[in-house]
This record gives structure tokens, sequence and C-alpha cells, in this order.
């Protein structure tokens, strides 16, 4: 999506529910991939993917272009909920407080979350990989997790984490050696 | 390990590719009914309603008195029409316009419809704060003597863009073959009715003496399966042309009991 095309999104998102909704269509796919490949677990995906979303429905009207781009700027509030959620240790997470409405058919949303465990039962390179990214610190699971898995280029990191492209690339070097260390470990 | 190994290990990990449809949608409602669209409706409308309409009616007042005499009675009925509670009722509950008006033999016949746009993309999922209120236009009759709205006679969607029974059996079909529906749509509920959808672009016309409503829309052919169970009710909008299921507007009342 071009910037022009994106502030004219985000401009009517701003006040109409049914362009947010649109958004919402187009990003909820891609942060709840990005939360789960951060934590490797679907029911605490879905609860900070929810965190994210009314987090940036909250702050939308303050969201200005400031060389960051919408979806720099949503991936950079569910980065912020994952290390979050890591540094209170807890899983006592405020998603109690905006309860999602239940979906009537409850079959569904269990048949779901099944498909969705067996998805991620069957990676298992993946798992053993996620366990040891794990044990790095929060900044270096971050860069690991946006640069391998999501595909982000070394600017679109440097958006999302509101640091130098210099320092991404130092961090992302440091990060490598350590999660080397862990593997061979 | 080397470096250059474990960065080709990092790239080449088949990731999980996961959608969680159930959790989307659940997600995607409770925002849409959030207090943040909350807060900004009704004021947001008035002010939308107050911006855009107050000066249209300046301008066709200027034009009425400088140009033409008619456009003023227009101008008249407009204004009667919006001192009426219960059409600035229609106006911020159901996001209603006045969109058309024809003056004949002393009375003003005004046209009050829906202002919403579609959404191009997925499926629209909605609240409505009045499901049992299921009016989609309406014709405001206006009285210029006695300067008072006289009647307000709902459209009748069957009679401005009418289906045949099997369209409206196509139109059970698609809403009921909708994934989205059945996860929104108790498997309990059944289809109260099936009927045409008023189409979205519609003006007046006289017609043999007659002010009528017609559609500008050629073709366009939409239809509305209601689907009850005990006192809620779901409305699933189904295009017919595109064989694709457009919007689910659910009544508030279906959330009680969950909070």
């Amino acid at each position: 999506m071009d910037i022009s095309e994106e502030k004219r999104k985000i401009g009517e998102a701003k006040k109409n529910p049914q362009a947010f909704g649109q958004l919402y269509d187009e990003f909820y796919r891609p942060i709840l991939k990005y939360i789960l490949r951060r934590t490797s677990d679907i029911e605490l995906a879905q609860d900070l993917t929810s965190q994210t979303f009314f987090k940036a429905l909250k702050g939308l009207k303050k969201f200005r272009w400031q060389n960051i781009s919408f979806s720099a700027w949503l991936y950079r509030i569910a980065t912020n909920e994952v290390n979050d959620f890591y540094r209170r240790k807890n899983r006592i997470i405020q998603i109690s407080l905006e309860k999602l409405p239940e979906i009537p058919s409850q079959d569904s949303a269990d048949s779901d979350l099944k498909l969705a465990e067996a998805e991620l039962e069957s990676k298992k390179e993946f798992k053993i990989l996620s366990q040891k990214i794990r044990k790095l610190s929060l900044i270096y699971q971050t860069v690991i997790t946006l640069r391998f898995f999501e595909k982000k280029k070394i600017s679109e990191i440097s958006q999302i984490v509101g640091k130098s492209e210099g320092t991404i690339k130092s961090q992302l070097h440091r990060a490598l050696e350590t999660l080397k260390k862990e593997m061979e470990g | 390990m080397k470096t250059e190994e474990l960065i080709k290990k990092l790239e080449n990990t088949d990731l999980p590719e996961i959608e969680i449809q159930s959790h989307k949608t659940s997600l995607k409602m409770a925002l849409l009914d959030s207090d943040y669209f909350k807060k900004t409706g009704s004021f947001e409308i008035f002010r939308r309603y107050l911006a855009l309409t107050v000066p249209a009616l300046a301008v066709l007042v200027i034009l009425g008195v400088v140009v033409i005499s008619p456009k003023l009675t227009e101008a008249k009925a407009l204004k009667i029409a919006r001192n009426n509670p219960e059409i600035n009722r229609l106006i911020e509950e159901k996001k209603m316009v006045l969109s058309d008006v024809k003056v004949k033999d002393g009375k003003a016949y005004i046209l009050l419809n829906s202002s919403k746009t579609e959404s191009t993309t997925g499926i629209n999922v909605q609240k409505n704060n009045n499901a049992s209120e299921d009016m989609e236009g309406a014709i405001v009759e206006v009285d210029l003597d006695k300067k008072e709205v006289s009647q307000i006679n709902s459209i009748n969607s069957e009679e401005v863009a009418p289906l045949n029974d099997k369209e409206k059996e196509s139109a059970g079909e698609i809403a009921n073959s909708e994934e989205v529906v059945g996860q929104i749509v108790p498997k309990e509920a059944t289809i109260e009715k099936i009927q045409s959808s008023l189409p979205k672009k519609i003006r007046l016309i006289e017609r043999n003496n007659v002010i009528e409503v017609t559609s500008e829309t050629n073709g366009e052919q939409k239809a509305e399966v209601h689907y009850i169970l005990d006192e809620k009710k779901w409305v699933v909008k189904v295009n017919l042309n595109e064989r694709k299921v457009e919007e689910i507007e659910y009544s508030s009342d279906n959330n009680k009991g969950r909070d």
C-alpha cells in the first residue's frame, strides 16, 4: 500500500467503523502470525493480538505519519505487548477488561483452535528454534523474529523498534552470536 | 555451527501459518462495538450532518429567494422535516439522510434513505441498535400550508426492486453456505423471511400524477435474509449478482447475558 493510499485509509478508519473494519481485516493475520511466532502459544497469541488492536484503536486518533508507516506502528504495538507480557512474567493480562463477545457457534471456535494447535504442533523445527530464541533478551528475540520469520528489512525493523539502522544491524549480529551459542549449548 | 548456517536455518524454517476465523470475527465485533466508535458515533454524525446539510440548506434558500421560487418551497419543506423529532431520530440512530425532494399540490415529498457506504472487501459485521425496526428508507410527506410533517411512510423494498421466489431461494442458499454466517448465526436460528434489499441509490419521480421511488442502480439485485432465534435477530445481506454475503447485522440485544 503506498503512503497516500494508506493515509486515506487511516483517515477514514479514524471516523468510520467500516473503514476501520477493512484495515483490521488487512492486518489481523500478519499481526497474529507475528505474535504467535514470538510466543509459540496460540491462546496467548490471540490475547495479545486482541490487546494490540484495542490499543491501536485507542491510539488511532493520535497516529500521524512521522517517518513510520501504519504497518510498522502496528508491529510496534504488538512488539511492546509481547515484551511487556514477558517482563511481567505472568498471564494476568488486560483482556479481562476488554472481553470479547462469544461467538454463538462455540463448536466453530473450538475447531478453529484445534486446527491452529495442530498446525503449530506440526512445525517441530520451528518449535525447537523458538524455544532457543525465547532464552535470548527481548530485543534479540524481537530483531531475530522480525528479520528471519517476518522477513522485514533492516529499515522496517528500525521503524518498528524505534532505533537507527546501524543499531539494528549490530543488535542482529549480537543476537545471532548469542543464539548460535544457545544452539550449541 | 557457523553463523551462515544458522541464518540459513532461520530463513528456511517452516513456519506456522494460522488463521483463527472465530477469534478474528469476535475481536472485530468487539472493536466495532467499543466505546471509541460509540463516543464518536452520535456526535460525529450530528457534527457531519450539520457541516454537510446546513450549508446545503443555506445554498438552497439563497437560490430559492434569488432565482427560483420552487426551490424555496423545497428548502422550507426540508427545514420542516428536519425539525421533526422522529426524522431527527432516524437521521441519528439509523444514519439516514434527506436525499431528494419533490413538491406537488401543496405537499412536499422528501426521500429519507440510508447514508451507509458499502464495504468493498470482506463481510461487514455490524450491530444494529434497533433490530426490530428494519426500515431502510421512508418518504416524508410535508403539509406546506400547515408547516408540519403529515406522514412518514416506510418504503417497501419489494415495490422498488422486487425479487422472484427463485431469487429469494438463491439468497437463502448463499447465506446458509457462508462460513462467517455459520460462525455468527446459531445453528438453531431459522429463516424468518427473505426480502429484497432497498437499493443504495434511489430517487423520487412523478409517474401518473403520483410521487414514487425509483432505483438508480440498473440490474443490481440484493436480498436480505432475516434469521430469528427467540427474540434475537440477524439480517444477512446478500449480493445476488456476485453471489456473496456483504453484511451481517445483529441486534445489540444479542450480547445481553454475556458480560
